[in-house]
Parts: structure tokens; C-alpha cells; sequence
């Protein structure tokens, strides 16, 4: 340890003749200090609301921000884009298949004379059994 | 260590504002040490717990906001030039003084900072040479050395002033 009274006694003479000079009163207002402190705790956060702040945005985040699905395409396109793809069509030539366009100009005849049952039967489908009315169900009922 | 009461911050104000005003003084014009002094006091209020030496804690935190206020002050003087700084009293003129308050001012002004803090320190905070080592970061020893330089500057320059009231 230190001997912090290692001082000639003219020093300690002049150590004391200093210390009793007072420094000026304080000029700052207890009151504002104590006012500016209230105030300061009064806003203190807390561990809590600093993580439910921060659990707040992340879900806002969550909620507006969607990654893009895979294999979807942005339907934002330039002009530019949409133009040069319309251009690209236009000079393809048109591949029809023959057989697809006969079958579909029957089924559509077929359509608009035979109504929908036409469709039933040229996809396959069976017709469904008929739907018995309470007599005729109950006859089969009896019958057996 | 325990959480600081708005009673406990009160009550060391009142022991160590005035302390703390002096000290904040030698560095920053009267209004910029207020702000710091009490912004230190605030900055308290806001730790968890309580410092296990409030005083040094108080001193250190002066200090540090101190030297770097004064540093941006300086650079901002220096670009718009010079102005007259209000003379501001650090002591209490009273008629018993052994040492006019004026004269010990003038004296305090003239020794270079790290004496002055060290005097500062030591004579109106009441540190011990420890606790001043550990707010200045220099060692014990160094501050001893120091300390003794700066009250025998202080002697030579009051011997060669007329105006002490009392020879010491």
C-alpha cells in the first residue's frame, strides 16, 4: 500500500489552506435534476417490451414479405418483354394437329345436337343408375 | 449493490454536485459542466445496480464526457475563431480564505491539466491517491509524484504573488 501521507508538513500546510476554499455553490436546480430523472425512469424500457417490439416486427415482416414460389413467374413484366413475346408468336408458324382438330369439330357437333349426354359419352362415362322414386324401391324391396 | 432510489440520487447530489461541478469546470464554460454533472446523475439513475463507489463512479463518468465535450468544443472554436468566454468563479470568495479564491483560481488555471486534476481531485473530491489512479488510469505512484509536483507549483507561484492573506 501506498503511503498517501508522504507529504512535508509546508505541503500538508498548503493542502489544507486549499481545501478550505469552498467551490461555488452548485448552480444546478435539484428540482430539474430530480425532474429529468423522473423522466428518465419513467421511460426506462423494459427487457420485455424491447423483445415484444422486436417480436412485433418480425411477424409484420413475416406478413408482408412472401419469398416467391418456385416455378411461378412475376407477372410484372416490362413492355418491352411483353412485345417481344407477342412478336416471337406472331412469326411462329401455327402447329395444329389434324386428328385433334377433327375430333374436337365432331364433339362439338355432337354437343349442340345431343346436348351435354354427348360429352358423357365421348369421355367414357358411364351413365349413373337411375334414381329410384319410393315405389319402385320399395317394390325391389319386396321382391326380394 | 442494489437498484438506485430517485431518495438516493437526491442525497448524493447534495454530497457530491458541487464536487462534481468544480471538476467538470476545468474543462467545459459553466453551462456544458451543468449539463454534464447532471447528465452523469442520470446516466446513474439508469445503471442496474448500484456502483460499488458511487463517488469515483460519478467522478469517472464527469471525466470522461468532460475531455470529450471540450475536444469538440475546441475543434468548433477554432473553426468559427476565438470568442470571449465568460469569466466564471470556481470558489466561494470568503473573508477567512487563507488563500484569496480569485488567486487560487488563477494559480489552479495556470498548471497544466493533469496536475490541475490531480489537485482537483485529491483536495476538493477527497479521493484517495487509489481512487484517483483509477478514474486517471495512471499509477500510484506517478499520481503521488504529481500531486507533490503540482503543490510545489502552486507554493512557488503563490510566494511570488502579494496577494495571500496569510503567509503559509
Amino acid at each position: 500500500m501506498y503511503k498517501e501521507e508522504n507529504l512535508t508538513s509546508a505541503e500538508k500546510a498548503l493542502e489544507s489552506a486549499l481545501g478550505q476554499l469552498k467551490p461555488l455553490a452548485n448552480t444546478m436546480n435539484r428540482d430539474v435534476l430530480m425532474f429529468n430523472a423522473g423522466r428518465a425512469s419513467a421511460s426506462r424500457k423494459h427487457p420485455w417490451q424491447i423483445l415484444s417490439g422486436a417480436l412485433t416486427i418480425l411477424l409484420l415482416c413475416s406478413i408482408l414479405i412472401h419469398p416467391e414460389t418456385n416455378g411461378v413467374q412475376s407477372l410484372s413484366s416490362s413492355p418491352a418483354q411483353i412485345e417481344s413475346v407477342i412478336a416471337q408468336l406472331q412469326h411462329q408458324p401455327v402447329q395444329t394437329d389434324s386428328s385433334d382438330l377433327l375430333g374436337y369439330t365432331i364433339l362439338r357437333d355432337n354437343i349442340l345436337t345431343n346436348g351435354l349426354e354427348a360429352l358423357q359419352l365421348q369421355s367414357g362415362i358411364r351413365d349413373p343408375e337411375p334414381i329410384m322414386n319410393r315405389k319402385q324401391l320399395l317394390e325391389s324391396m319386396l321382391s326380394l | 449493490m442494489t437498484k438506485i432510489t430517485q431518495k438516493q440520487l437526491a442525497e448524493w447530489y447534495e454530497a457530491y454536485g458541487t464536487q462534481l461541478m468544480l471538476y467538470a469546470r476545468q474543462w467545459n464554460p459553466d453551462e456544458q459542466a451543468e449539463d454534464i454533472v447532471q447528465d452523469a446523475f442520470i446516466k446513474l439513475l439508469k445503471q442496474r445496480r448500484s456502483p460499488d463507489n458511487v463517488r469515483a463512479w460519478l467522478f469517472r463518468v464527469v471525466r470522461n464526457v468532460s475531455i470529450s465535450k471540450a475536444r469538440s468544443l475546441q475543434r468548433r472554436e477554432q473553426a468559427a475563431q476565438k470568442l470571449p468566454v465568460k469569466e466564471v468563479y470556481w470558489f466561494e470568495s470568503q473573508s477567512n480564505d487563507l488563500i484569496d479564491a480569485r488567486l487560487a483560481q488563477s494559480i489552479l488555471k495556470t498548471l497544466p491539466l493533469n496536475l490541475r486534476e490531480i489537485v482537483m481531485l485529491r483536495i476538493w473530491g477527497q479521493m484517495s491517491l487509489k481512487e484517483i489512479s483509477e478514474i486517471t488510469k495512471k499509477s500510484i505512484p506517478w499520481i503521488h509524484k504529481e500531486y507533490k509536483k503540482a503543490l510545489e507549483m502552486i507554493k512557488k507561484k503563490l510566494e511570488h504573488s502579494s496577494c495571500t492573506k496569510k503567509k503559509i
